[in-house]
């Protein structure tokens, strides 16, 4: 987890990813973020998330992104 | 076609009323079927003709969809039907949207509703598609999803996984729902007869009449008339179509969420038309920002350039090409695709300027830095309805370059009657006070307030008095339309 918080606040060092848990539905990130959220994934965790991945429910909190991640890794 | 306050119109949607909460009790199971029956004669009554398209639309994506959720069809077939009825889908648009030759020919117009149960379907295709959407469970289901009669008319592009939960259940009668849906109509109704019908011919007059010589001062007026003629038609219009449904317990997807308080030009886009922003981004942007090319391009960037232009450039190409397409949609004219371009490129820029501005010191919260920032959104998107507002690319110019080097204002006086607007010191009273109803309402929206279901618990009285005051206003309106009452996001 550690590592993620890492890599997203390198993205939106203006968020606090730890505690938020509804980074979409309250549009915190936009789709600009999104674009750069999944190609830093597709880089540092080498899972290639595609469009139809991109629903709140994989990315309205940090936790929920990994557990995003460790399913494609599968 | 009936106009939405018609009596012809209002028969129509209280004899479907009638029928719909009386099948309640008959056959509650096919409740929806009334809908359906209705959604169709609705749409003949439009010209018979046109419902092969739609009829054609719904089969052909109906199909695919069961294709796509048959084990023994292999991958590679069902990405060659989704192509195939994908380009189904867009040749029908094309051919009416932007082949003249083709209308002229065949004497037909664009079919109602063509664009908005178009980028429907595509939506309901490529969910399917991609297993994030069930198919519908019959034929005549997905096609009440098509042609749900409240959306024909001007959207909102609705998604099937919200609606299908909506329209095949039992409802009964809810008074206090009904009451909302009717105050949502009569707030449309007051959006679009006492301010929108009321400018109309203020903006036509103006932008149809430049040359040289046209003072800043009449540019600025007429701009600044048209965003507000063209926010009260149009969410006046979805107003009207979602309180229709509302009556029918139906919610569909909002378009509209105070944009001119938005505080940024994404954040206008996020506000405005939100349905079309919402498929453009699912269906468009990811697509094309996240495409092998761009995915390999934004790596590059990132290693050569840093975070910022590797997040700021692809996302801003997909985003200049979406509005792009934003602009094509509105017309194959080149002021929309400028007007597109404009919009596309101030995104991209202020993105890939953000780090400036967290390195200056500006408060982040505060009602002075908010109003600011809506006071300057307020002008970028201004600056865009000269693309939009006025049809030729060299008077959007013109007009731009007078509006800083003539500016006049000391002559508006004078200069206004050059452009005989056919309308009295009573129109823009009308639309002054209507407007700053839609105000009050808005800046009460905004601070989150549920105003419909804070009215219903004021007493009757004074909720008569108000309900007839508007209603004062409209019936006031009426004879000072200098202009039909058509939509202008109609027959897109």
């Amino acid at each position: 987890m550690e590592e993620l918080l890492k890599v997203l606040g390198e993205i939106r060092p203006d968020v606090d990813f730890a505690g938020e848990t509804a980074l979409i539905d309250d549009q915190i990130l936009d789709s600009f973020d999104m674009i750069a959220i999944v190609s830093a994934f597709d880089e540092h965790y080498g899972v290639t998330v595609k469009p139809a991945d991109l629903v709140p429910e994989n990315f309205n909190s940090a936790e929920a992104m990994l557990a995003m991640i460790n399913r494609l890794k599968k | 076609m009936p106009e939405l306050y018609s009596m012809q119109f209002l028969l129509f949607l209280a004899a479907v009323l009638i029928c719909y909460y009386a099948a309640e009790k008959l056959f509650p199971r096919f409740q929806w079927v009334i809908l359906l029956c209705a959604s169709l004669f609705f749409y003949t009554w439009a010209g018979l003709p046109y419902v092969v398209f739609l009829l054609a639309v719904s089969a052909a994506c109906y199909r695919a969809s069961h294709i796509f959720a048959e084990p023994g069809v292999s991958a590679e077939n069902k990405k060659r039907v989704m192509v195939g009825v994908l380009l189904l889908h867009f040749l029908i648009l094309g051919l009416f949207k932007y082949t003249g030759l083709f209308r002229r020919w065949s004497g037909w117009v664009i079919p109602l509703g063509l664009s908005y149960y178009t980028f429907q379907s595509v939506s309901y295709l490529l969910d399917t598609y991609n297993g994030k959407q069930e198919a519908a469970g019959s034929f005549w289901k997905y096609l009440l999803f098509l042609s749900w009669f409240p959306q024909l008319l001007q959207g909102p592009i609705n998604r099937f996984g919200a609606m299908a939960p909506q329209f095949f259940r039992s409802r009964k009668f809810d008074s206090r729902l009904f009451r909302k849906g009717l105050m949502r109509y009569g707030y449309g109704v007051l959006k679009k007869y006492a301010v929108a019908n009321m400018l109309a011919a203020t903006v036509s007059h103006i932008f149809t009449q430049v040359d040289g010589d046209i003072s800043g001062c009449v540019v600025v007026f007429g701009i600044l008339v048209y965003s507000f003629q063209q926010y009260t038609d149009f969410s006046g219009g979805i107003d009207m179509v979602m309180g229709v449904s509302e009556l029918f317990g139906i919610e569909m997807s909002e378009n509209f969420r105070q944009p001119y308080f938005a505080v940024s030009l994404a954040d206008f886009w996020r506000r405005w038309h939100i349905s079309l922003g919402a498929w453009m981004k699912d269906y468009v942007f990811y697509p094309l920002a996240l495409s092998k090319p761009m995915r390999k391009w934004t790596q590059h960037l990132r290693r050569k350039f840093g975070m910022q232009w590797s997040r700021s450039l692809p996302a801003g190409a997909a985003n200049i090409a979406v509005f792009f397409l934003v602009g094509l949609w509105h017309g194959a004219d080149l002021h929309f695709l400028v007007w597109g371009l404009f919009n596309g490129l101030v995104i991209a820029v202020s993105d890939c300027m953000a780090p400036l501005y967290r390195k200056v010191n500006l408060p982040k919260k505060g009602a002075g830095i908010r109003l600011f920032r809506t006071l300057r959104t307020f002008i970028i998107v201004n600056i865009g309805w000269y693309f939009d507002a006025i049809t030729d690319v060299r008077d959007s110019f013109i007009c731009l370059r007078n509006t800083f080097t003539r500016f006049r204002a000391s002559a508006f006086a004078g200069d206004i009657l050059i452009y005989q607007i056919p309308y009295r010191r009573e129109n823009y009273m009308i639309a002054a006070v209507a407007l700053l109803i839609v105000f009050v309402v808005s800046l009460l929206q905004e601070r989150g307030v549920d105003v419909r279901e804070g009215l219903l618990k004021k007493p009757a009285v004074l909720r008569l008095c108000l309900y007839l005051f508007c209603a004062l206003l409209v019936l006031m309106a009426f004879p000072f339309a200098a202009e039909a009452g058509g939509f202008m996001y109609a027959n897109f």
